[in-house]
């Protein structure tokens, strides 16, 4: 079943404040490929996972989808990347393993002739049996082709994977934060919790009130 | 290096005429030279973000108190925060789809995220710091 994020969802199914509405139902802007219903989704995952209750835990429910949102960005544009390295990798052991190569070098024809050759390979392998032998035969096999695709996309891929890890280290700071705040929430009502305790028994203690409770005796 | 009493006249002479930009549209080009992506200006110095301010600080704080400092300062590293993503999105949406854009194009795109990176690590501290003192606060 399809989910329509609209309002009457955040309100009752979500259960999302009223004055949170406007800042919850915000959307990253969009590129090609991504669509608002898989944020609105990764949004749901999240608060279905902190269960915010205060104003603060709300505010920070939103961040984080958005820094999640973030992390799955960059994790798509280093598959592109490595997708387009291995391109280029396969394209050039094509322009290497290419007969003209040898005679007339790496001319701007023979490289345009030898990437659409590799596209058309890469869409489908068992397209041109006769380059994938080619390459065979030159040593060029899938895993030496993983191998140069992987020296090519490595710099951008470091690039890309340390943008991720500093995204990685917000989401995980403030969800420990979270975590803390909570900590501490719980702490501070379980002491306030037991200062009332103690208080009523005091109160109870005074001369002229009931007989001393045992928490009363130690007191003194 | 020291030049002649001709060399330095003449200098002067031609500086005299160099008065910068003439025309609107040089005027506005020559007004934006020194920006590179704006990040540096401060959100509470720009009156159109006003009342995204307003509004973020009313959902931390219902109502106006010694809190009210706080929200606000967390309010405007969110929008701070907004404004790294925008540029974040430009840079990354000038690429098209990611597989069809060439490898110096993304070279490009990643220096460019690389400048304004530590912006963003910069904000993030600072609300994470506004954050825990407005909870303290609020436990008080």
């Amino acid at each position: 079943m399809t989910i329509i994020y609209d309002k009457a969802y955040f309100l009752k199914e979500l259960g999302v404040p009223d004055r949170f509405l406007s800042r919850a139902m915000e959307t990253p802007r969009l590129l090609p490929g991504e669509s608002r219903e898989d944020f609105f989704a990764l949004f749901e995952t999240m608060l279905n996972e902190l269960l915010p209750s205060t104003d603060l835990d709300w505010f920070v429910t939103v961040d984080l989808a958005w820094i999640l949102w973030d992390i799955q960005r960059f994790r798509r544009w280093k598959n592109a990347i490595i997708w387009l390295n291995q391109r280029a990798a396969l394209g050039e052991a094509l322009l290497r393993t290419d007969p003209n190569y040898t005679t007339v070098g790496p001319t701007e024809t023979l490289r345009k002739t030898t990437q659409l050759k590799a596209d058309a390979l890469k869409g489908n392998p068992k397209g041109d049996p006769a380059a994938a032998r080619e390459l065979e035969e030159h040593g060029y096999d899938q895993d030496a082709l993983n191998a140069l695709a992987f020296l090519k996309a490595e710099p951008s891929v470091e690039v890309i994977e340390k943008f991720a890890e500093m995204a990685r280290r917000r989401l995980m700071r403030t969800l420990r934060d979270v975590a803390i705040r909570r900590e501490f929430g719980a702490r501070l009502r379980l002491i306030e919790k037991r200062v009332e305790v103690e208080r009523r028994q005091l109160q109870t203690n005074q001369p002229g009130s009931a007989a001393p409770t045992k928490l009363g005796v130690a007191n003194k | 290096m020291i030049i002649s009493e001709k060399r330095l006249l003449a200098n002067r002479r031609n500086a005299q005429r160099s008065t910068g930009p003439r025309t609107a549209e040089g005027k506005q080009i020559s007004r934006n030279n020194a920006l590179r992506h704006g990040l540096t200006r401060r959100v509470a110095s720009d009156p159109t973000l006003s009342p995204r301010l307003d509004e973020l600080t009313a959902i931390l704080v219902r109502r106006n108190d010694a809190r009210s400092e706080l929200a606000r300062d967390i309010a405007e590293c969110t929008i701070e925060l907004e404004r790294i993503r925008d540029i974040r999105f430009q840079i990354c949406s000038e690429l098209g789809e990611f597989e069809s854009a060439g490898l110096h194009q993304h070279e490009d795109a990643m220096a460019q995220l690389q400048r304004i990176e530590r912006y963003e690590r910069r904000v993030f501290s600072r609300r994470r710091k506004a954050i825990r003192t407005l909870n303290e606060a609020s436990n008080d």
